[in-house]
């Protein structure tokens, strides 16, 4: 049994706990035609069918995706919105595909925050209906459907090789693994078992600690002593990593970490 | 000053700050706060839960082992919970006090002076008592 399988283990044990489906997570873009083009983005990643819900400040849009495609707008739906609900989108050239565009991009420009989550779907309509992503981007006039994101595991990697000296040790969690560690070979000895400690109380009031459905990246608990060991767990999609840090520095890195997810 | 004048004068120092919460960490009761737009009580509720749970539960207890020597048996005084829409930085007023500061800004703010800035506050506070 390896030093961190016990943590491993445990990260099984409250990563299930935690994920629960449809967690929302924000959806990116700074003006309605990024977030039209960060939607088209979802769609396109989506293959098997799930009722995707874009929450819009407070309110509630539910569509039916599948097969890469955008299926329909689900009721209900308020205001210019009703009347294109619950209707399957035939092709591209229905008149209710630029009309979606239109309610949407209403919506989105005034919109401080939209999240978005996804559950499963038993389709009420056949795989081959909707408008796929591409078209649907053509169609709508968004500029892409790339996602150019760094993927999370990379950025962490990145976050961790700068740390150098402002890190006493840490270990990078991918998913429930340990994937990698880092910092004084002692300490990072008896670190399993204090992340698996640590860990056990984070996820077990996890909602208490983080009520609204923002993402949370960054948790340090610290006792505000100079250069006393202070505890800095970031986290971005299935990337984690834990720290142990001079106290000095928690701020510092906190912002540094929460600059390189929201970038 | 009071304890009301001091997060005034907190929240109004620091650009970003939309809610400055003087809270009991043993009762988890709001005892006096400065913010934007009068909050909710659950949102005050959920800021006093998450405060005590972060430098007197769970997640404290659980961060101690990590502290060494250096801070043996010290509570937890500074606790940071960063989200992509905001940033909340949970400070204990001083040695083991039951009581703690709670200050909600964007994720962007510089929270070095956050934090610098909500330790004079607490001083203002412990001072005028």
């Amino acid at each position: 049994m390896s030093d961190f399988s016990r943590l491993e283990e445990k990260l099984t044990k409250l990563r299930g706990r935690e994920r629960t489906p449809g967690e929302p997570r924000k959806l990116r873009g700074s003006d309605a035609a990024e977030r039209l083009a960060a939607f088209v983005t979802e769609i396109d990643e989506t293959i098997l069918p799930r009722r995707l819900t874009l929450t819009v400040d407070d309110t509630p849009w539910h569509f039916a995706i599948a097969n890469r495609r955008l299926q329909a707008l689900l009721a209900p739906a308020i205001g210019d919105a009703a009347a294109l609900a619950g209707k399957p989108l035939p092709d591209a050239e229905d008149p209710s595909v630029p009309a979606l565009a239109k309610v949407l991009r209403e919506a989105f420009a005034g919109a401080e925050t939209i999240h978005i989550s996804a559950v499963r779907l038993t389709s009420p309509f056949p795989s081959d209906v909707g408008v796929p992503a591409p078209m649907l981007a053509r169609v709508w006039n968004v500029s892409s459907t790339e996602r150019a994101e760094v993927p999370p595991e990379e950025r962490m990697r990145s976050f961790l090789s700068a740390l150098g000296r402002d890190a006493l040790a840490w270990l990078r969690i991918d998913g429930e693994e340990v994937a990698e560690q880092g910092g004084d070979a002692a300490r990072v000895g008896r670190m399993a078992e204090q992340a698996a400690v640590f860990l056990d109380g984070y996820f077990g009031k996890f909602d208490s600690l983080f009520p609204d459905p923002a993402q949370s990246c960054v948790t340090v608990v610290s006792p505000g002593i100079g250069e006393a060991p202070s505890v800095l767990f970031v986290e971005y999609g299935e990337a984690s990593a834990f720290i142990a840090t001079p106290t000095t520095n928690v701020a510092r890195l906190a912002m540094a970490w929460q600059r390189m997810v929201t970038e | 000053m009071t304890v009301s004048e001091a997060l005034d004068a907190m929240r109004s120092d620091l650009p970003g700050c939309s809610l400055v919460a003087y809270t009991d960490l043993s009762s988890r009761l709001v005892l006096s706060t400065s913010s934007v737009v009068k909050p909710m009580q659950e949102q005050l509720d959920a800021l006093s839960q998450a405060a005590q749970i972060a430098l007197d539960g769970t997640l404290a207890d659980g961060a101690a082992p990590v502290w060494d020597d250096e801070a043996a048996g010290e509570p937890a005084r500074t606790a940071l919970l960063l989200t992509e829409s905001e940033a909340r930085v949970i400070l204990r007023a001083g040695g083991t006090s039951a009581e703690a500061l709670v200050c909600v800004c964007t994720p962007d703010s510089d929270l070095a002076a956050v934090i610098a800035r909500g330790q004079a506050a607490l001083d203002d506070i412990l001072a005028a008592a």
